[in-house]
């Protein structure tokens, strides 16, 4: 255990549960479809954590301090100072770091907590979830109360040479709007568990960017379950040199609900590997869910999708939609996708697309024939193919980063 | 006017067409023909695989060939992975062997043929000249007819090929067209040469069963430079009870010919289930071409789930030679369970690969049919058009694989795979893989699902069509593009057969 808590505690329980069901997975078993184009050893131990060096400095993202408010994670522990700042800051918001959880005999999560992972288990068993499950250092439970508005950036960064094992629970009640953007800085080694609990009406803007400064793997796991008329949208950007998966579990519980998920990345090293799995659940009538994934490989990278649509027989008027995209820009890389439908109910209108591919010759002539050097019109087309991301994006700071960011990789 | 006309060419679809004008018929060959059999004892084991080879008179390469799969086979395991559920078949409850016993000696005219042998044919709508040969009538082949349209038919009753048609005007051109037992024994280097080098011995459990156990099958060779002039055609069915029906066909297409290859299975009606597991091997030259179809109506059980054929199936096409070209077509609509992925290797350069299909599943069938593509040559291409249509309480699934090796450079792929849902019981899911390893090559992927559009519908009954009349309409025009890829033959039939497959399932 992890904690040296004598007494037993409401999440003991869970801890035990997570553990056994670990155990019993043979994580060698590579006929798992699951697993068909990664192992889970590459996030989980196979691959040596690195050791910290000082890399070249990626531009910091600045926000207005006045918008947002700041929460950071050193080594995966939660920053104390961040944290009273925060609830001094937010009196409507009900803020505990998962450490301090322990401490607490009740708190509200108990009544939230891991339900949404263990749902999404149930199609799937995730052993890297599972392992977070018992491994869990620290992470932030945050509840916002009715109709609370927030922008919340999170800040993780590491010099530190462990798996750091993070879980976050995200409660939104009704009518709240919340914008999450969760920032990856640093040399350590991260597997994060989220868990969303959207309550009706209620809207979330989450955003992820991990720096290719990153020198060691990333799993990110984000469990939701959304409620009537709530939006989802949950935004990655990922630009690492080593292996990266996001995994997204929506369950739209609630008529009309909205979700889109959304996923850039950009590989340019043999050891990079960008793996979106992303699994919607359309549990009840008339939601919409999109999908958009856009990988652009170099030098040997590989990019991974898979991507499930599951239509409940009780959900009609589903709005279906998952396009996956790959540029492929130099002759080793591997663009491996496998986008699922699976639908028991019969007025839906459910697509999806997947293209994969080089630049366009033609477009690349039109642009050189107007006086553009090759380079400039690779990047212009290369931003081109990932505008549709940044649109999802509402802050206009980020965008500018991501840009700067593309530009500053497509030069390396 | 088109069907007179069709009615005069060919007799195979006359039937269809009477059927289809009977209204409430469901399933038009589930009759059942009381011939009396030979068998093999039930179950399965090495004595059974001996007395199969021992049957068909088989040299000692052949049986050695067989008891090898046999032997990997008692050590697989059955598939879980496709989206099938389907009660677990007892191997051991089946006959692995069955032969019509009037088939032993054979007949001077159709009067002393086994009339009931006869009239499957006549239900099947096999012309009587054509009829007269299948049953093995003396002298018969003399009498056949040579109206410019032709298509040779090789027919496969339970175990055994019962007769191959238009053999000698095949021969005259070096084409050899006959059941692969007979092959074995006349044409034993080139059957060596080729057999189980596209689809191993142990390439999956279901293969690897066949490879053990097959009876019969079709054998074409079309040699160098030679374009079949007629359609080859072979017809399978499985009339005896609890018999599993295995055949293996083996198609090699030399540099720069040509074959279009038809095949129709069906079945009569039984409570139980029955096993048919296939395997089809193509071998494609230089330059050669093959276009293989299958209307598949294998009795596909009562609207309760009861009986049906379990149809599993390893089709797979070896484009050898450079600018080799395959083209799967397919109209699934029998069958209570399906498993079935014809593939394409295209290992030449600039081979292609096509795959069209219809799958349609009613009441309580289930179907997990697609295709693979693996690109390995340079400028390969491969297109995949599959259509999807569920009713009642079926699940259709398409599962398909391109894969595109780093080595493959300038390839392309073209996927569309739509599924039509008639009714909220049934299920429709799409499982495609799409890998591609170079930065040369283009695949495209699309699919959707949907019902049928109200507009359309209500398109239709405004003009006065009644609704099953305007749904079997607009189902016909979602699967037009497989159906156009058809043979002649088969399109009219096919699109009754669309009609047919789906009666009922409105309203």
């Amino acid at each position: 255990m992890v904690f040296e808590n004598k007494n037993s505690h409401w999440i003991d329980a869970y801890t035990r549960k997570f553990e056994e069901s670990f155990k019993s997975i043979n994580l060698l078993d590579n006929k798992k479809e699951y697993w068909r184009f990664a192992s889970p050893l590459i996030w989980h131990d196979k691959l040596p954590i690195k050791k910290f060096q000082e890399t070249r400095s990626s531009q910091s993202l600045k926000f207005d301090v006045t918008k947002y408010s700041f929460l950071r994670f050193n080594d995966g522990i939660l920053d104390t100072e961040t944290l009273k700042k925060f609830i001094n800051e937010n009196k409507n918001i009900e803020i505990c770091s998962f450490k301090d959880i322990f401490l607490k005999k009740d708190h509200w999560s108990s009544l939230k907590f891991s339900k949404a992972q263990l749902k999404a288990e149930k199609s799937y068993e995730r052993p890297l979830a599972l392992f977070n499950g018992f491994n869990a250092g620290d992470g932030v439970f945050i509840k916002f109360k009715k109709g609370v508005k927030k922008n919340l950036h999170i800040i993780y960064e590491g010099k530190n040479e462990k798996n750091n094992c993070i879980r976050n629970l995200f409660d939104l009640e009704e009518n709240s709007e919340i914008k999450v953007f969760e920032h990856f800085y640093g040399n350590s080694k991260y597997n994060i568990v989220s868990e969303l609990f959207a309550a009706d009406n209620s809207k979330l803007e989450h955003c992820k960017i991990i720096n290719q400064d990153i020198s060691n793997s990333v799993i990110y796991h984000f469990f939701g379950n959304c409620k009537k008329n709530s939006k989802i949208k949950t935004v990655n950007f990922s630009f690492s040199d080593n292996p990266v998966r996001n995994e997204t579990n929506l369950y739209l519980e609630g008529t009309n609900c909205e979700t889109t998920v959304a996923s850039m990345g950009f590989g340019k090293k043999e050891t990079s590997i960008c793996d979106n799995t992303v699994f919607i659940s359309h549990q009840e009538e008339s939601c919409k869910s999109r999908q958009i994934i856009k990988n652009a490989l170099k030098n040997g990278a590989k990019a991974i999708f898979q991507g499930k649509i599951f239509v409940d027989s009780k959900a009609q008027k589903t709005d279906g939609y998952q396009m996956s995209n790959g540029l492929i820009l130099s002759d080793d890389c591997e663009f491996l996708v496998k986008p699922e439908l699976e639908i028991y109910a019969d007025d839906v209108v459910c697509s999806h697309g997947s293209i994969s591919g080089t630049l366009n010759e033609d477009h690349l002539f039109y642009l050189r024939s107007r006086g553009i050097p090759l380079i400039e019109a690779q990047k212009k087309l290369i931003q081109a193919f990932y505008s549709e991301i940044l649109d999802e994006v509402s802050e206009d700071n980020i965008v500018y980063y991501i840009q700067n960011q593309i530009s500053e990789m497509i030069t390396l | 006017m088109s069907e007179l006309k069709l009615e005069a060419k060919q007799g195979i679809d006359q039937q269809t067409i009477n059927s289809v004008k009977s209204l409430g018929e469901s399933y038009k060959y589930g009759f059942t023909t009381d011939i009396d059999m030979e068998y093999a004892p039930k179950g399965l084991s090495e004595e059974i695989v001996k007395l199969i080879s021992k049957k068909n008179d088989e040299p000692d390469w052949m049986l050695n060939w067989r008891l090898e799969a046999y032997k990997r086979w008692v050590k697989m395991d059955e598939p879980n992975w496709p989206m099938l559920n389907y009660k677990g078949i007892d191997y051991n409850d089946q006959y692995y062997y069955a032969k019509p016993k009037s088939l032993e000696k054979k007949p001077k005219s159709l009067d002393e043929v086994e009339p009931a042998l006869l009239e499957t044919y006549a239900k099947l709508g096999i012309p009587l000249k054509e009829q007269e040969f299948l049953a093995g009538v003396i002298g018969a082949e003399n009498n056949m007819d040579t109206k410019p349209k032709k298509v040779a038919v090789d027919a496969v009753f339970d175990s055994v090929s019962v007769g191959t048609t238009f053999k000698d005007e095949l021969e005259k051109l070096g084409i050899i067209f006959c059941s692969i037992s007979e092959a074995i024994k006349l044409y034993p280097d080139l059957v060596k040469k080729y057999i189980g080098t596209v689809v191993p011995r142990t390439d999956n459990y279901f293969a690897t069963l066949n490879s053990a156990v097959f009876s019969d099958g079709s054998f074409v060779y079309i040699p160098e430079g030679v374009k079949c002039p007629m359609e080859l055609s072979t017809y399978f069915r499985i009339n005896a009870e609890n018999t599993g029906q295995f055949e293996r066909t083996l198609i090699i297409a030399d540099k720069k010919s040509y074959v279009s290859y038809l095949e129709g299975c069906t079945a009569p009606m039984r409570d139980t289930h029955q096993l048919h597991a296939a395997v089809v091997e193509l071998v494609v030259l230089d330059e050669a071409s093959i276009k293989y179809s299958t209307v598949q109506n294998w009795y596909p059980g009562d609207e309760n789930g009861k009986g049906g054929i379990y149809n599993f199936v390893t089709k797979r096409a070896d484009c050898r030679g450079v600018n080799s070209k395959v083209m799967w077509t397919q109209i699934e609509t029998g069958s209570a369970v399906t498993w079935k992925y014809p593939s394409c290797i295209l290992r030449g350069d600039n081979s292609q690969g096509e795959f069209y299909s219809v799958a349609i599943a009613n009441n309580y069938q289930q179907a997990d049919t697609g295709t693979k593509m693996i690109h390995l040559g340079k400028g390969t291409r491969s297109r995949i058009v599959s259509k999807g249509i569920s009713a009642g309480k079926a699940q259709n699934t398409y599962r398909g694989l391109v894969n595109i090796h780093p080595k493959a450079a300038n390839s392309r792929n073209f996927t569309q795979c739509d599924s039509l849902l008639i009714g909220n019981k049934c299920g429709a899911h799409t499982v495609p893989y799409i890998e591609n390893k170079n930065n040369s090559s283009r695949t495209e992927h699309e699919a959707t699902t949907s019902k049928i559009d109200d507009d359309q519908l209500f398109y239709c009954l405004q003009r006065g069509i009644n609704e099953e009349d305007a749904v079997a309409l607009i189902i016909n025009g979602f699967c037009k593009e497989v159906l156009q890829a058809l043979p002649m033959e088969f399109a009219l039939e096919a699109q009754k057969l669309v009609a047919i497959s789906l009666e009922g399932s409105v309203g």
